[in-house]
């Protein structure tokens, strides 16, 4: 599971560079979060543009993670396609994330 | 006679897959299964519900039925009209508690970000995502039936 990561202002993002977060990468996901999350202390917003598709399991890694984040830095979410953003939808998990249309529209 | 006897309607793509127990057999079979449905311009090439379902169908066979345990078989059918997948998994593990299906009601959403769910989503999804479904326990296996329109 590869996430790049880069800063606009304060704000960490972590670019998740695969197509999909599914029951067989869920647990690399949610150990690369904590790593790319250890250091630094503004927000972090996951840019999910490349996911094309993400199951209960991926879901339930992205909700850990948020639960993980060090104390005082919050996770948004930008960029989700379709088929991710029916999940969040129908699962009611886009109440509890701040979600954005893009990268750009998190940052301004 | 079962929906899987019947003759397939026109334009429909028929598959019979069996796979290994593990998550990452299944992400193959739904990458394979979605490039030949591409591949033969069927509508459900484009479409998401019926990978979300059957994701969630045969990963909870490979966590419960087979309790994580690879080396397992997953027998699928699978008809893809083009307004409907028809779907018979067989598997060969423990049968459901109770011999039936689980509610499969939402996770409820917790007031802070320490109660918030994360897991208990996919039997919600299956079920708000399915036309049919249907669970049955014969001769030692587990059989799932259930259709999702291709939207």
């Amino acid at each position: 599971m590869q996430l790049t990561q880069r800063q606009i202002e304060l704000r960490d993002i972590i670019k998740v560079e695969a197509q999909r977060i599914d029951a067989a990468v869920a647990v690399q996901f949610k150990d690369a979060m904590r790593t790319a999350v250890a250091e630094g202390t503004g927000p972090v917003v996951l840019d999910l543009s490349e996911v094309e598709f993400i199951d209960s399991s991926g879901l339930g890694a992205i909700v850990a993670s948020m639960k993980a984040m060090p104390e005082g830095r919050v996770l948004e979410l930008a960029g989700l396609l379709p088929a991710v953003d029916k999940v969040f939808r129908m699962t009611r998990m886009d109440r509890i994330f701040t979600l954005h249309a893009s990268v750009e529209d998190a940052c301004s | 006679m079962n929906k899987w006897d019947q003759n397939d309607p026109p334009g429909a793509l028929r598959f019979e897959r069996r796979i290994d127990s593990t998550s990452t057999a299944v992400s193959v079979l739904l990458c394979d299964l979605r490039n030949e449905l591409q591949a033969a311009n069927h509508r459900a090439g484009s479409s998401d519900t019926w990978e979300i379902v059957l994701a969630e169908a045969i990963n909870n066979v490979v966590e419960h039925a087979y309790m994580e345990h690879a080396g397992h078989p997953v027998a699928l059918k699978l008809v893809f009209s083009p307004v409907l997948l028809t779907a018979e998994m067989t598997d060969w593990g423990l049968p459901m508690p109770n011999l039936t299906l689980p509610e499969g009601t939402a996770p409820e959403i917790g007031e802070t970000a320490e109660d918030q769910p994360e897991g208990g989503f996919g039997w919600h999804l299956i079920k708000a995502l399915t036309e049919q479904l249907e669970y049955k326990r014969q001769d030692s296996t587990n059989k799932l039936l259930f259709s999702v329109k291709i939207d």
